[in-house]
């Protein structure tokens, strides 16, 4: 019987897997093999060290007193979460991260869509210059965010040295106090991110803009639809499982934003820009508070599973999914 | 932040210790096996070549390598400093490991020294010294006449007699100014007090259309204005800055800075201003007239870059009333982590090197720094009186010098939350009154205790 089935099957794998079962006679390794659990083993490894005990390892720090400056810690449950909600930092940064974070979702998926939409109309009518605006596009996403947060920094310096100053000085509207003005600080800082990560969302677009069936625009045409009419009725809903990535990833980005905004205003000034990631940073870094700066953590992370889930129930895409 | 790192030569910004350290270890990447090769007493890595070997974790601003060092002017000093230690400690060698990032190191050394694997020796920002005290490790043994130094040093660096760090140079902050508009517009006596600040800085923005006075949101640039009225931000590792004689000082130097900039004197855009190098360039440049600055401020932004340097001046810093004096002092230090063995001892007399009178007179002539020990402040051989200019005044003004406070609360919550509440007000987000009222009330959030300001 073996001897016929080795005929019938003669895979590589087959082979190995009965001849270590003929080694074993017991068909150890066989059994093993064919359950799920065995392939799934080394992702639920890489999972559990890198990314639950680390999970569990912070909230754990955050029930303690753990100190960068200090050795010695002990539990005190639940007191670095009644402190950080009640402190009026905390809720000064759940503002100023929900404001940039829905600037950001509502700029970055509007720029983006709006750049994929306009180079793919481009492409279709076989213009040049779409590749190249795709590459320039794509590299603000490329560089890092502390390096975009120097450059931004640099240009919106309130002297006549700041380039955006100076051509505005020109044209005589003054020194505009685009850092050290509260609101114009932040919006700032929501023009540079979403300057940022526009890139992301006009590829991610553009790539669900190509999945979209010239049929479809065809058959809504000899129907009678107008260009918004096709945008709205077949462009849309042909983009819907695209445009929940992109707004989960831009939320979820947006609301760990840090790199960024550290280097074009440090939180500042008075922690006007402060958001939830750069406080845990200053927290831990600054203040050398690890257990504290963990509770954060701890909550930010509620904050974006919270807001994840309601996307779920908003886009309502388990078809898709 | 630690301010006083350069002096002479630049302000070691992230950036600036970035780049230079990217350089560096390319540098040393691509010539490693050269100074392994190289049997020199002291190289840009290595100090001395004996048994005992230890790491040193420093800055590329104290390389002994005057082609390496971000300060070359000291490398010389700090040349001499390592071989005459290594002549006499010919069974020692410090590997000199050089760090970029300020904050990173400091963060480093903290994490580091709590879980036990700290370096046997560092060299640490005066600032940095009250979060490492518990793991720092006394050099009575090595340091000769430690009543020797100025108070604030025995008032930070020590702890129960323990001389914890080796505070081998100091800086100060005071107010510089230009002549020939104070003259042009005032009396021609720099402004003592914040009434004369206000009166002729306003004078000067609406004459000449530049900034009449501006200072950087550094912590140690505006304590003064606090200290000097008697203000104390810590007793006995308590914060008290909310106390009935504290918040009277803490309250009224708010005021003072909202005033400064109702009134024109100071322009909005200082509360985002953290670098002190562009405010001196701002200063020679002729934009503005008036500058809180570092001793070393004018060697480094303002003499480099002004066509006419003479026309700047110093004095102590305006204060509420004629009568208050107070500046703020920083500076770096040797301290050692390594608490037994030959290692230890190794490090220990490394870092005592650093605070012999000869060795510290050099460094701070060689690097226009300020001397820690009366005794080589006082003796001219030591340290000549004619090194740099406005040195007689510095003298003068480090009388008044006052540290940042030896208590972790003033790191982990009284810094940061003197500094966002000066944006605040800089910025008009709030009313004096209440950015004091958030940062009391932040400070005593993050206490690990009670504190009750009295009222």
């Amino acid at each position: 019987m073996k001897a016929e089935s080795r005929v019938e099957d003669p895979s590589v794998g087959t082979r190995v897997r009965r001849t270590i079962a003929d080694w074993t006679d017991w068909g150890i390794v066989d059994r093993l093999v064919s359950r799920p659990l065995f392939w799934l083993l080394p992702a639920l490894v890489f999972i559990t060290v890198f990314q639950l005990y680390p999970v569990f390892e912070v909230f754990r720090m955050s029930l303690t007193d753990t100190s960068l400056i200090s050795s010695e810690e002990s539990y005190v449950w639940l007191e670095n979460y009644r402190r950080l909600l009640g402190s009026e930092r905390f809720y000064s940064t759940l503002r100023v991260t929900g404001i940039y974070s829905i600037a950001s979702v509502v700029l970055q998926i509007g720029l983006g869509l709006g750049l994929a939409l306009s180079i793919d109309y481009g492409v279709r009518r076989g213009l040049r210059g779409p590749l190249l605006t795709r590459v320039v596009v794509l590299s603000a996403w490329i560089v890092p965010g502390i390096i975009i947060g120097l450059v931004w920094r640099i240009m919106l310096l309130e002297t006549n040295v700041g380039v955006v100053n100076n051509a505005l000085d020109r044209l005589g509207f003054g020194i505009v106090p685009f850092l050290s003005d509260a609101q114009l600080a932040l919006f700032s800082v929501v023009a540079a991110g979403a300057w940022r990560g526009t890139a992301f969302s006009m590829i991610m677009f553009y790539a669900g803009l190509k999945r979209v069936p010239d049929e479809l625009y065809r058959a809504a045409k000899v129907d009678g639809a107008g260009p918004l009419a096709r945008f709205r009725y077949v462009t849309l809903p042909q983009l819907k499982p695209v445009m929940f990535v992109v707004t989960i990833l831009v939320t979820i980005y947006s609301l760990n934003s840090f790199d960024l905004i550290f280097a074009l205003t440090n939180g500042g000034p008075g922690r006007a820009t402060e958001v939830i990631a750069l406080s845990m940073y200053k927290t831990a870094f600054n203040s050398y508070q690890m257990g504290m700066a963990a509770a954060t953590a701890v909550v930010l992370l509620v904050v974006t599973l919270t807001v994840t889930a309601i996307y779920f129930r908003v886009f309502d895409i388990s078809e898709e999914i | 932040m630690p301010e006083d790192i350069s002096n002479k030569h630049q302000k070691p910004t992230r950036r600036t210790f970035l780049l230079a350290t990217g350089g560096i270890t390319t540098a040393a990447i691509a010539g490693c096996a050269g100074d392994e090769e190289d049997d020199s007493l002291v190289t840009h890595n290595r100090v001395g070549n004996g048994d005992v070997a230890f790491d040193h974790w420093t800055s590329a601003f104290y390389s002994p390598d005057e082609d390496e060092s971000l300060q070359p002017e000291t490398a010389s000093a700090m040349r001499t400093r390592f071989e005459e230690w290594a002549e006499e400690n010919p069974e020692y060698q410090a590997n000199l490991v050089y760090q970029s990032d300020l904050d990173q190191w400091e963060s480093q050394l903290v994490t580091r020294a709590s879980s036990g694997e700290a370096p046997p020796s560092s060299t640490l920002d005066s600032v940095w010294v009250p979060d490492n005290r518990e793991y720092l490790q006394p050099l009575n043994d090595y340091v000769d006449d430690i009543d020797d130094f100025f108070p604030f040093v025995q008032e930070t660096a020590m702890e129960n007699g323990d001389l914890l760090a080796a505070w081998f140079y100091t800086g100060l902050r005071c107010l510089y100014y230009r002549v020939d508009l104070v003259e042009e517009y005032g009396d021609g006596e720099p402004p003592r007090t914040w009434e004369d600040v206000l009166e002729v800085g306003g004078a000067i923005a609406d004459g000449e259309g530049i900034d009449g006075f501006t200072l950087q949101m550094n912590a140690l640039d505006t304590l003064p204005f606090f200290w000097g009225q008697g203000g104390e931000l810590v007793d006995d590792g308590t914060p008290v800055l909310g106390n009935e004689d504290n918040f009277d000082a803490l309250l009224s130097t708010f005021e003072f800075f909202g005033n400064l900039v109702d009134q024109g004197v100071t322009p909005q855009r200082v509360g985002t201003l953290d670098d002190p190098a562009q405010l001196g360039e701002e200063a020679a440049n002729g934009q503005s007239a008036m500058f809180i600055g570092s001793n070393s401020r004018y060697q480094i932004s303002v003499e480099p870059n002004d066509d006419n340097p003479d026309r700047w001046d110093v004095a102590e810093i305006p204060m509420r009333e004629a009568d208050q004096f107070a500046t703020g002092v920083g500076g770096w230090t040797e301290a050692v982590y390594a608490d037994e063995g030959e290692v230890a001892e190794a490090a220990r007399s490394f870092a005592a090197k650093a605070v012999e009178p000869e060795t510290m007179g050099r460094y701070c002539e060689a690097g226009s720094q300020l001397p820690t020990r009366a005794s080589v402040f006082d003796d001219d051989n030591l340290f000549s009186s004619d090194t740099f200019r406005f040195q007689d005044q510095f003298r003068t003004f480090l009388e008044n010098g006052v540290a940042r406070p030896s208590a972790p609360i003033y790191s982990e919550a009284i810094e940061e939350e003197w500094v966002t509440a000066k944006e605040r007000v800089f910025t008009r987000q709030s009313s004096p009154e209440e950015a004091v009222g958030t940062m009391l009330d932040n400070i005593a959030d993050a206490y690990d205790g009670d504190v009750e300001y009295e009222s």
